[in-house]
């Protein structure tokens, strides 16, 4: 189950509460266990792991990042006086973390996506029912 | 208790830290009940329970007529952004845990899929912070500062996402 504000969550999508929205509803450290069933040897898993690791620390940066804009926004939203301007600048910032953490993201998916077979990744990330067209 | 002076039932004294203890106990499990109900509705429910709360606020907290009906059109326009976000939301998870899930997904497809999703939330947000300018606008500053725990607590309620 992944928690976010809903304030936040408009703001920097991604997931929240540590889950990222490509993982199917597990956070890194979930899916460094379920790795652990599906990679038994450890040497061959340990790059692997490695990928994994930085999905976290990437997961980390952004619920940070989402927690801080979070706490200003709120904040400006109460009072009665803020300029439009501030709320622009909390957009543009936003929208800056957004794209590098998209990025940094996908890189990690297509690296772990490297790592595994096509029956690892199955044992991963089970099919779900669709609406995407293949 | 007098009874004709043949007997007298003696009732136990219950000390009074003892009676606002069990008083506190009783306001404290009545509060973590309906703390509980309010975080297991679902989260369409919640949003609506929010707005609702918020538009029943009004009336008291805004005086003028006119202005408070300037609010409250805006927290229905709200209410509608927020709701629609919710689905939107939905389906994008979904879309993208699925394609996730393909082992020959290409990173266009994904970089589609946010885009998408990303073009939405970004007018959502745009059209909240309009709505509430509006609000601003249409209330004085002690008004709003009697509303403003209405809008903090719809925008910061936590969601299953």
């Amino acid at each position: 189950m992944l928690i976010a504000l809903l304030i936040g969550y408009l703001f920097l999508a991604g997931g929240g509460g540590g889950g990222l929205w490509y993982l199917g509803g597990l956070t890194p450290h979930q899916l460094q266990k379920e790795l652990e069933k599906v990679v038994s040897d450890k040497d061959t898993r340990k790059p692997i792991a490695e990928t994994v690791n930085l999905m976290e620390k990437e997961s980390k940066n952004l619920d940070s990042e989402r927690k801080k804009l979070e706490k200003e926004v709120l904040a400006a939203l109460k009072r009665h006086d803020t300029p439009a301007a501030q709320f622009q600048a909390f957009e543009e910032r936003a929208d800056s973390i957004n794209a590098s953490s998209t990025r940094n993201l996908l890189d990690l998916r297509f690296k772990l996506r490297s790592q595994l077979s096509e029956a690892q990744w199955h044992m991963l990330f089970p099919s779900l029912p669709a609406s995407v067209p293949h | 208790m007098p009874d004709n002076g043949t007997s007298e039932v003696v009732m136990p004294r219950i000390p009074t830290v003892h009676r606002v203890r069990s008083l506190l106990l009783v306001v404290i499990l009545a509060c973590v009940a309906c703390a509980s109900h309010h975080e297991h509705l679902p989260p369409q429910e919640l949003l609506k329970a929010n707005i609702e709360a918020m538009q029943e606020a009004v009336p008291s907290k805004i005086s003028d007529p006119a202005r408070a009906a300037r609010v409250n059109k805006a927290i229905d326009a709200l209410r509608q952004q927020l709701l629609s976000f919710d689905s939107v939301q939905a389906t994008f998870q979904s879309n993208i845990r699925a394609l996730n899930a393909r082992p020959d997904a290409t990173r266009s497809e994904f970089e589609t899929l946010v885009k998408q999703f990303d073009e939405k939330r970004i007018a959502v947000r745009r059209r909240l912070f309009e709505l509430h300018s509006e609000m601003i606008a249409a209330t004085t500053e002690a008004e709003w500062k009697d509303l403003s725990p209405y809008e903090q607590r719809l925008l910061t309620e936590t969601e299953e996402r």
